[in-house]
């Protein structure tokens, strides 16, 4: 496919271990976990979670009252936006677009409302009528920052921050837009999402051990990030500093509604992912897995990786970030695509936390240190429950 | 303004503190939320949370009238009223 390069030119991120971007490079170093007990009752199945305790957003009126999810995703996108000199004025803004990854970002408040409805509805706040939508956010951000292109949420459950890079890369490379701002939105669940993902085996009790033979499922991780995409021109033009390119992506779905991972699937969303970014396997040292800890999806994953590296296995390092921060569901995507820069950018890889007893001999896992390791292109996988399979290829500044 | 008024005021008061990003003393009873900056939005939110603690159910219809707090107070107060006298 041609078109223009599509490069990175602004990351920003509040999760479990870091404010801005800069303390997450520092924390994914250091190896810092952001998992601590939760509290909901003594008989909640799930006792753990990777939560961002305070934290500083932008001054705007839209942000008074709005959800926690809101606030976050202004947090990251302001700090993303700044580094990128986008700006809030200037410049073609309806060339510019926002796309907020995830669905269903606010249960906390659907549940609040819920609860205030049963109690007396003639109390239920006014607010639930804007808040309850996820669009809330695209309205709240494009508002924030003068973006007037075409933008809309983009949904692909655990792979949406993945699926919304892709849609900004072609959105990109079609001349649709000249920027796009990308953002990984926390999902705020509550008590009830943790109920039934315990109940499914999705979520552990309180440890995440990707590619451990003790694993027993995903902590769940708040956390927000956002990306500035743009074609090199525009990033040129501004005299913008690019911290990457995105070199291509890809989406394959199995064809199924339910929550089982697929090895040929998996495969097809690297391999694709390749083609579309003229590479070869040999050509990625570093693969930021999806790992989620989860006992099928961790060995399914493992599987798929063999199938597609096959012959360069040697000089692939494999880590994952949900080792560190849990799994941030719908921001995993854009968080992990972060991750990704910053390692590249530092000249190392982060650790798997909680790997005693690693499930697959013929991968090269990082330890319990992180690895001091020049890496220029990195691959991304990001699965979801409903057949979505997604990777992404980023390479190292400066663009060769 | 009567006790009863003046204990409402003030409930009505921090409702619009909490909704609106405005300094104490601009709230005064001659002031109406338009003036303050709230937007429909944000007025239907000081009138529901106001009610909520008031414990007052008041049909949306009769806030038609309303054109600033003083108004707002002497609707929720006559409500109360009412309620007492029930």
């Amino acid at each position: 496919m041609s078109g223009p390069r599509v490069v990175v030119t602004g990351i920003g991120t509040v999760n479990s271990v870091a404010r801005n971007a800069s303390e997450f490079a520092g924390s994914l170093r250091d190896g810092r976990c952001g998992i601590a007990p939760l509290d909901y009752s003594e008989e909640a199945p799930v006792r753990a979670a990777a939560q961002v305790g305070d934290f500083e957003w932008p001054a705007h009126k839209g942000l008074k009252n709005a959800p926690r999810s809101a606030r976050l995703s202004a947090a990251a996108t302001a700090e993303a936006i700044e580094q990128s000199g986008l700006g809030s004025s200037g410049g073609d803004r309806e060339r510019i677009g926002l796309l907020v990854a995830g669905s269903n970002l606010h249960q906390e408040l659907v549940v609040d409302g819920v609860t205030q409805f049963i109690e007396e509805p003639a109390w239920l706040n006014p607010r639930y009528a804007l808040t309850f939508l996820d669009t809330f956010q695209v309205g709240l951000l494009t508002e924030m920052f003068a973006i007037h292109g075409p933008s809309f949420t983009v949904g692909g459950a655990s792979a949406s921050g993945n699926v919304a890079l892709i849609q900004a890369f072609h959105s990109i490379r079609s001349g649709l837009l000249g920027a796009c701002v990308v953002v990984g939105a926390s999902a705020d669940i509550t008590p009830v999402e943790l109920q039934a993902l315990a109940t499914i085996g999705a979520a552990s009790p309180g440890s995440s051990r990707p590619f451990d033979a003790s694993r027993d499922g995903f902590v769940w991780g708040q956390g927000s990030g956002a990306v500035v995409l743009e074609t090199e021109d525009s990033a040129r033009r501004r005299d913008a500093h690019v911290l990457a390119e995105l070199s291509g992506g890809a989406i394959f779905m199995d064809g199924n509604h339910l929550t089982d991972s697929s090895r040929a699937g998996e495969a097809r969303s690297m391999t694709k992912t390749l083609d579309v970014s003229g590479l070869v396997a040999a050509n990625v040292e570093y693969l930021n897995a999806h790992a989620t800890a989860s006992r099928m999806g961790d060995e399914t994953e493992c599987a798929a990786i063999r199938d597609v590296f096959e012959g360069s296995l040697d000089t692939l390092f494999v880590n994952s970030t949900k080792s560190l921060i849990g799994h941030c569901l719908s921001a995993a995507g854009v968080i992990e695509a972060i991750a990704c820069i910053l390692q590249m950018e530092g000249g190392f890889l982060h650790p798997n936390l909680g790997l005693d007893d690693p499930i697959d001999d013929a991968l090269r896992f990082t330890g319990a240190r992180a690895e001091e390791v020049p890496v220029r292109t990195a691959m991304s996988n990001g699965f979801g429950f409903g057949g979505f399979n997604t990777s992404i290829i980023l390479k190292a500044s400066p663009v060769e | 303004m009567e006790s009863n008024e003046q204990r409402v005021f003030e409930v009505v008061r921090s409702k619009v503190l909490d909704v609106l990003d405005v300094s104490a003393e601009l709230i005064t009873p001659e002031t109406s939320l338009v003036d303050l900056g709230a937007n429909s939005i944000d007025r239907a939110e000081v009138a529901i949370t106001s009610m909520e603690e008031l414990g007052l159910k008041i049909p949306r219809s009769e806030f038609a009238g309303v054109s600033n707090l003083e108004a707002l107070v002497k609707l929720f107060c006559f409500h109360l009223g009412e309620g007492e006298a029930g």
